[in-house]
């Protein structure tokens, strides 16, 4: 609503677009300020798989959990030789940021050096581990570019097992009498 | 007060996607970024701060919205 529509506007655009049908701007490539190094080595990107939405409120009351009922790591087999890290091992996967474990699995649909994981399943918590650096416009976070090292591990870690607990205990739901 | 740091990386990380356009685009880029997305606060925090640190596109685009 403004002085020239007064009473708003029901549709908006009908007879175009306030500024023109596109507006085209031409942008450096400007590279993401994470760096790996010796101590992360790796470069962990996130992603989703097929059978499961974003975090998996819903999906996880699915029976697509047949499919996907894990979070694992994906690594290329020289990087997981080079960890002696086999499918299915627990590992740590630890960047400047955070730290979680998850089991690997070993695959060549990631590059040497990429180390991919989803996110539907929160125990994983994936974004513990990614960094803080955010998008210049708009603050989306930088989910898919993190240094990260890789290493075996004994299983959840320690902080995943507390949550893990938590979340169980902040479900009970206490008995009570039916009203009638 | 508000931690200025992030403030500081952030005003550099838009003036440095706004360069492509050149000096002056860039610069009124920043000032109109600021002004349209940036919470009161941020703003009050950044124009308050001692600016070291921001690039020279970010300190001429401060320097505009403080005046």
């Amino acid at each position: 609503m403004n002085e020239a529509h007064p009473e708003g506007s029901p549709i908006m655009h009908v007879d175009g677009f306030v500024r023109g049908k596109g507006k085209f701007v031409v942008t450096d490539y400007i590279p993401t300020d994470e760096k790996t190094g010796p101590r992360f080595p790796l470069l962990l990107t996130t992603g989703r798989v097929l059978s499961q939405y974003n975090v998996g409120a819903q999906t996880r009351r699915t029976e697509n959990g047949v499919w996907h009922g894990e979070d694992v790591l994906e690594i290329h087999p020289t990087d997981a030789e080079n960890r002696g890290v086999a499918s299915g091992d627990w590992v740590s996967l630890t960047s400047r940021k955070g730290d979680v474990s998850l089991r690997a699995q070993i695959t060549d649909r990631v590059a040497p050096g990429v180390v991919y994981t989803t996110f539907h399943h929160p125990e994983t918590q994936a974004n513990v581990v990614t960094t803080e650096f955010s998008d210049w416009a708009t603050n989306c976070p930088e989910y898919k570019v993190t240094a990260v090292q890789v290493g075996r591990s004994n299983g959840p870690s320690e902080w995943q097992r507390d949550y893990a607990a938590q979340t169980t205990a902040s479900r009970r739901i206490v008995g009570h009498e039916a009203a009638e | 007060m508000m931690n200025t740091a992030p403030l500081i990386r952030m005003a550099n990380d838009i003036a440095r996607n706004l360069a492509a356009g050149g000096q002056d685009a860039a610069i009124s880029g920043t000032v109109q970024h600021i002004r349209d997305f940036w919470d009161p606060r941020m703003k009050a925090a950044i124009l308050a701060s001692d600016r070291a640190g921001l690039c020279p596109i970010a300190a001429a685009a401060v320097e505009r919205l403080a005046g």
